[in-house]
């Protein structure tokens, strides 16, 4: 079947509120880099309620739109989604497939290729279309230390989840349309299963959120006081930025999981990381090298956070801290 | 010889590391520390001094807690740039393992260097340096299957006061019926008082017909200078980790009895008593991550640690062996067990979280009484005087009221009773317990200091121990090698006493 | 009810060393261990053991080398009452596919599970792939990323699943796949006795034949993924590197882009 399967699918996921979610986009984005290359045309699959809002996506470089229109309360609709998705690639026997590697996006994944019986890659970073034309996906392992180059050599479509936040949205400027189409199912009995019956969301304020954060300062197993930690969240307040954490902070009790950059936290890309006092595992650099620029403030010379670092400075956490505080507050109050 | 001028030096500063180890002694002084980097410099060093009369002291890592390198007046010489180590060799008559190297390599590069061999002697601060570890005779919790450092040493190559190199192999030179040792064209003669049956660290070794490698051992350093070393070696091999609780401390001392006995005999036996385990468990409670160790068995309020190693194919054989055991004592609460590397590191790191925890209150104190330190006895009795030692310790610093724990090897019938002065007042009665334990110690047959020496804070308690006339006749050892009394000074003797 | 656990052996991502050339990874001394969310997993099938009354017995299933019969001794320390080990040569160079292939038929052959419980993913891979496979392989449905179980009967379960947003708790008939996401950090530690147990107990070990697997379907050749290249993540970047001394050097440089983005935004 491999010969006649064209074209690249993007299986979009939504908020509770029917809005795209931003790794959406990026995926979008990353399927028309992709199909710019192959010469193929790119599908964003939306399967929701509502209709989403078609512009932000043709923007991305989607030239089509398959909108399953469905009927569930639940927010987390994997059975009947995972089967309605393949439904759609049936139909449209597409080259490519990729999904957003959110939570929800890496239990949807496997069970689509299941489903298919073809190959998936979870958590790629990036991708590449080698000789054969085959899509070489790219993703770390082994906690972050090594990357590798996987590829479907007999199965299709070639699927793989990306992880948000790696790739980057892109967006046309002027107006630009496309194809839609918009299709329904009946799911059958055996994909309705699961009911969903209580519904508690931890959504922080989004200018808090991480993720969001154009600069991040992040602490870790180096910052050994609560003082220093205030000292790093007044520091990063002062400077617009969030704050975030390794994974040791959390560990302690000292940061909210939701602020943890890392293989099992969040992955970041702000315009600028500033790391106080993080080693450097490779879990925490998978989830934040591909910001900006990184700086590094550590004592031990020899971290491994250097190794991504644009500056470093080898000091301790809380004296660095307290000349920049030194330095915003004079700032401050000369104007 | 190598010229003076060419060996690494500078001045010492105030504040500088090597005015100070690890028990934070005050009163550091020295003009100068010398860096050699070889036995050649370093007993160029020592003629140097010895021509002009100079005092000077011997730093290792400045990891020891009894101010033994902290200099008092004149050079200081560091072994940090003697650190080469040689491949692993074999004895060529009997096949058994073992390695040379300089003073200065410390046991964690030692330990990095081997791969299917390790050497027994393991004190827990493995930034100790070689030479460290033999002048003190260190031990650890292991010396309760291996024995302590005495044991492993093959050779040593010493540097005398007097500039001389020699190289002492075990077996070589012994003690005659006079006790005399002819060595280096000099008559040593041995004190004749004797060892107590335990480990023990406080005073030069003696016994009749001794070798003389024996004296320089533990010698803290007052004869010569430790430039090389050989060590024997044994072959690693895998070792289960084990957690016994116990409803109270003396059904725990009691299940050491047992197991002290047991076959295979465990690597080594440790002990935590209820006041120990009560500061563990709220700092547990206060932050789960710290001591990362779930919540231990009801009604526990002594533990006893051991590992006991197996072959290939009898693990089960240890595992059953063990909970008969256990499950025989009386008392018994529960068991932790961990086989897999990770799993017993978290085991072994919790043993070592107590003595962290002490330390870690006692700098609380210190940030309003900066002068406040812990009283940490180093104390050891022969097994049979063990139960009257504990029980002496527990009501004499019990009735004070002073808070304390109490923890260690008790394989080796060694605890360490620290007591955590809460004031100055405490601080001073805290002293002269420690000096009635002390006294109780050598009556039963027992050592002031087990493992950490008498540097230059504890010669006090040598006199406790062997008396004037002992204290003399070490003197008289020290006086036949060093007669100006340069090297070390301080440490064991007074440093104006020199006759 | 039989519950099934899913585990696996991984090494210890603490200690692994990358040769920084080739990218592979230098096994001499790195240590095999459970992968701690298999062990959350664990965790959470022993406590519902203890809690309802009608679970009969916790069955630990791993696919590995015959070492790999190690990670279900430490499941069976930890409260598994036996471990099965899909072990042959053959089941070699899976990718999740064929792993997942290869445990749905030896789940099969304990004559059905209503639960399985499966780590949301393993800190080797990371793939987190597996679980959802198998639940479409053996036809069950699956509840992601599980908190807790508020309830257990032979027709049913009710959990409570955390999502990066938030949590739901979600109801769905048995049998079921349940993935586990998080537990204590405190890992248990298991007595003498219960090492003891594990020592003692027989390792059933299923080659491909016992395990009734399709030659076609397992091991590299039943794998839709191949991994073409491996390469080190990580390259030593040109670092400009300040410290006590040349602080206000450094300072100057930060100072600069970070006051600039700060006026961007104002």
């Amino acid at each position: 079947m491999s010969e006649m399967n064209r074209g690249i699918v993007a299986v979009c996921e939504t908020d509770g509120n029917e809005k795209l979610k931003n790794v959406s986009f990026e995926i979008i984005s990353e399927g028309k880099r992709l199909a710019d290359i192959t010469g193929e045309k790119v599908t964003a699959v939306v399967m929701a309620e509502k209709k989403p809002e078609l512009s932000d996506i043709y923007a991305c470089g989607a030239d089509e739109i398959v909108f399953v229109r469905k009927v569930s309360s639940l927010l987390y609709d994997i059975e009947s989604e995972s089967w309605l998705a393949s439904k759609v690639i049936e139909k449209i026997k597409p080259s490519v497939v990729l999904f957003g590697a959110t939570d929800y996006g890496r239990i949807l994944a496997p069970k689509v290729a299941a489903i298919c019986r073809c190959g998936i890659t979870a958590d790629c970073t990036s991708f590449e279309i080698n000789e054969n034309k085959k899509l070489v996906q790219i993703r770390p392992a082994l906690g972050g230390n090594i990357l590798a180059h996987i590829i479907s050599p007999h199965t299709m479509p070639q699927m793989a989840s990306v992880r948000p936040s790696v790739l980057k949205k892109m967006k046309t400027e002027k107006e630009v349309t496309g194809h839609f189409v918009e299709v329904s199912f009946d799911i059958p009995e055996n994909r309705k299963k699961v009911k969903e019956l209580k519904r508690e969301s931890f959504e922080a304020n989004d200018d808090d959120k991480i993720e969001n954060g154009r600069i991040i300062v992040a602490a870790g197993s180096g910052v050994t006081s609560r003082e220093t930690l205030q000292l790093m969240n007044n520091f990063a307040k002062l400077i617009g930025g969030v704050s975030g954490c390794s994974r040791k902070l959390v560990e302690s009790g000292w940061m909210p999981h939701s602020k943890q950059v890392g293989q099992s936290g969040k992955t970041v890309s702000p315009d600028i990381y500033i790391a106080i006092g993080i080693s450097g595992a490779s879990q925490h650099l998978a989830g934040m090298k591909t910001s900006g620029k990184i700086i590094a403030v550590n004592n031990d010379a020899d971290a491994d956070i250097f190794s991504v670092a644009d500056i470093g400075f080898v000091m301790d956490g809380n004296l660095w801290l307290k000349e920049m505080m030194k330095f915003l507050e004079n700032r401050q109050n000369n104007g | 010889m190598v010229e003076i001028k060419t060996i690494q030096k500078r001045t010492v500063k105030a504040d500088d590391v090597y005015l100070c180890d690890e028990s934070k002694m005050p009163g550091g002084k020295a003009e100068e520390v010398f860096f050699p980097k070889n036995i050649e410099e370093l007993s160029s060093l020592a003629a140097h001094f010895y021509s002009l009369k100079k005092p000077y002291t011997v730093f290792g890592r400045g990891t020891g807690i009894t101010g033994a390198s902290v200099p008092l007046e004149g050079a200081v010489i560091s072994l940090e740039k003697m650190n080469k180590i040689n491949d692993l060799a074999h004895c060529k008559q009997t096949g058994k393992p073992f390695l040379k190297a300089e003073s200065g390599v410390t046991l964690t590069e030692i330990k990095t260097s081997l791969e299917r061999f390790f050497y027994p002697v393991d004190p827990t601060e493995m930034s100790a340096s070689i030479g460290g570890t033999v002048v003190t005779n260190a031990s650890g919790a292991c010396s309760f299957k291996y024995g302590a450092t005495r044991k492993w040493i093959k050779s040593l190559k010493i540097v005398l006061p007097d500039g001389s190199v020699e190289r002492i192999e075990r077996g070589k030179y012994f003690a005659d019926n006079e006790g005399i040792i002819h060595f280096s064209g000099k008559k040593i003669k041995v004190p004749q008082y004797k060892m107590p049956e335990c480990k023990n660290a406080a005073g030069l070794y003696s016994c009749p017909g001794m070798d003389l490698i024996d004296l320089f051992i533990g010698s803290e350093g007052i004869l010569g200078i430790v430039g090389e070393v050989e060590i024997w070696l044994e072959k690693k091999f895998p070792a289960v980790s084990f957690i016994a609780f116990f409803e109270d401390e003396q059904k725990a001392v009691d299940f050491v009895g047992i197991l002290r006995n047991s076959d295979p005999k465990p690597e080594f036996i440790e002990y935590v008593d209820r006041l120990g385990l009560k500061m563990l468990k709220e700092k547990s409670a206060q932050d789960p991550a710290s001591l990362n160790i779930p919540p231990l068995p009801e009604n526990s309020e002594g533990g006893i640690f051991f590992d006991t190693a197996y072959n290939e194919g009898n693990i089960i054989e240890v595992l059953e062996k063990t909970n008969e055991i256990m499950s025989q004592a009386t008392g018994f609460t529960g068991s932790f067990c961990a086989w897999e590397n990770i799993e017993k590191e978290r085991i072994k790191f919790f043993r070592h979280a107590l003595p962290e925890t002490v330390n870690s209150f006692i700098s609380e104190i210190k940030r309003e009484y900066p002068d406040i330190h812990k009283l940490g006895t180093d104390i050891a009795v022969p097994h049979e005087n063990f139960n009257e030692m504990n029980l002496f310790s527990k009501n004499t610093i019990g009735r004070s009221g002073l808070k304390f724990v109490s923890f260690g090897h008790i394989g080796d019938s060694h605890i360490h009773f620290n007591i955590i002065p809460q004031n100055y007042d405490e601080l001073e009665e805290g002293k002269k317990i420690y000096g009635i334990l002390a006294a109780k110690a050598v009556e039963l047959g027992g050592t002031v200091s087990a493992e950490h020496g008498i540097g230059k804070l504890k010669r006090k308690y040598l006199e406790i121990m062997y008396g004037s006339k002992g204290i003399e006749e070490m003197r008289k050892v020290k006086k036949c090698l060093d007669p100006e009394f340069l090297l070390n000074r301080g440490n064991m003797f007074e440093p104006g006493e020199r006759s | 009810m039989k519950v099934a656990v899913l585990v696996k052996q991984v090494p210890r991502t603490d200690k692994i060393k990358i040769d920084k050339e080739s990218g592979t990874l230098i096994r001499k001394g790195v240590e095999s261990i459970l992968n701690p969310y298999c062990e959350y997993g664990l965790d959470l099938a022993v406590s519902l053991k203890k809690k309802y009354g009608i679970i009969e017995e916790i069955t630990a299933f791993t696919m590995g080398p015959p070492g790999a019969e190690l990670v279900l001794r430490r499941s069976i320390a930890l409260g598994a009452d036996k471990g099965v080990l899909l072990s042959d040569k053959a089941f070699s160079g899976a990718d999740c596919w064929a792993t997942a292939y290869t445990l749905s038929c030896g789940l099969k052959t304990m004559g059905n599970p209503k639960l399985i419980i499966c780590g949301k993913q393993a800190i080797d891979g990371d793939t987190a792939q597996v679980p959802g496979e198998i639940s479409e392989i053996s036809g069950m449905p699956v509840l992601p990323y599980v908190l807790d179980i508020l309830e257990l009967t032979e027709e049913k379960i009710v959990v409570v699943s955390e999502f990066e947003n938030g949590t739901v708790t979600l109801e769905t008939s048995l049998p079921a796949v349940v993935t586990v996401g998080s537990g204590s950090n405190i890992r248990r530690i298991p007595s003498v006795n219960d090492v003891l147990k594990a020592y003692e107990s027989e390792i059933v070990v299923l080659d491909k034949t016992k395990a009734g697997c399709n030659d076609t379907d397992i091991g590299l050749k039943g794998s839709p993924t191949r991994v073409v290249k491996i390469e080190p993540a990580f390259s030593k970047g040109d670092c400009e590197m300040f410290d006590d001394g040349n602080f206000n050097e450094g300072f100057e440089k930060i100072k600069v882009f970070l006051m600039e983005n700060n006026d961007e935004e104002n």
